[in-house]
């Protein structure tokens, strides 16, 4: 029994970082987001999102569905780079969704570069055991 | 076994109903949120939002709490009038959140008035039987 509880506790802490709501958590995928971003893969930030995902870029009309954001991030990735965001606040909602808002940094891919920043909200919904991106906006301070 | 296919079936009906319910809600409210933009109501606007909210306008910092939030609206509503909103979804997050998508209009207060549009995400928190705007962002599609 004793030996039992030992081990479910052991697998909770085991799965909580990966799991929790946290703003480590949402951190880590903020991170594995912008190493796609930046490498200029777009499938692969394009594949953190849900199937059904909405963008609402700065900018440019609203994107819903995986293949409308990939080609979104692609056009965008010609034009910044050096992208790092960082989670300022994390809301969970109920057991399998949570609110983040952060800030990013980047640099344009204009001569001279130029750097800017934004600030952003999504919504991370849990499936089949990963947090994907259902939702993603974000604007300018100026 | 018939048992389980009604409970089933009980089960899907009062999520279903659930979100419907959340869709009335968040309609009368955002009636509620455009008659307190148009008579200039900063304090009736910041008392729709969650104590802990965050407001992250297009071309201004960030606002958190409702004494930030009062101030922020204080100032917008002095440039801006004739506001409307309009649903493009809404997404439940459990029983006591959920997410909408929309877009909007307001009119600029200069003479001549200019039109605005643009788009928005607000995640909606169910507190105390009530609820309320937990996160409002928006941009602009130009």
């Amino acid at each position: 029994m004793k030996r039992e509880i030992l081990l479910l506790t052991g697998l909770m802490l085991a799965a909580m970082p990966a799991l929790a709501q946290t703003k480590a958590t949402m951190q880590k995928l903020n991170d594995r987001w912008a190493e796609a971003f930046n490498k200029g893969d777009a499938a692969a930030a394009a594949a953190m999102y849900t199937e059904d995902a909405y963008v609402l870029p700065a900018g440019a009309a609203m994107v819903k569905g995986r293949p409308a954001i990939e080609a979104m991030w692609r056009e965008n990735m010609r034009q910044i780079d050096n992208v790092k965001c960082t989670t300022i606040d994390v809301k969970p909602l109920g057991g399998s969704a949570a609110a983040e808002i952060g800030t990013c940094s980047f640099k344009t891919k204009a001569q001279p570069p130029r750097d800017d920043a934004l600030k952003y909200a999504v919504v991370w919904r849990k499936e089949g055991g990963q947090w994907k991106l259902m939702q993603d906006i974000w604007n300018s301070d100026k | 076994m018939t048992r389980i296919a009604v409970f089933l079936v009980c089960l899907v009906l009062s999520t279903t109903s659930a979100l419907a319910q959340a869709k009335v809600s968040i309609e009368k409210l955002n009636a509620e949120w455009v008659a307190a933009f148009n008579k200039g109501d900063a304090k009736a606007l910041a008392a729709m939002y969650s104590p802990d909210a965050y407001v992250l306008p297009a071309g201004a910092e960030m606002a958190k709490g409702h004494n930030a939030i009062e101030a922020f609206w204080r100032g917008a509503v002095k440039q801006f009038g004739d506001a409307k909103l309009t649903t493009v979804d809404i997404q439940s997050l459990g029983p006591g959140a959920a997410r909408e998508i929309g877009t909007f209009s307001f009119k600029t207060k200069a003479q001549p008035p200019e039109q605005v549009t643009g788009k928005y995400v607000v995640v909606w928190r169910k507190m105390g039987g009530q609820w309320q705007l937990a996160a409002d962002i928006w941009n602009m599609n130009k």
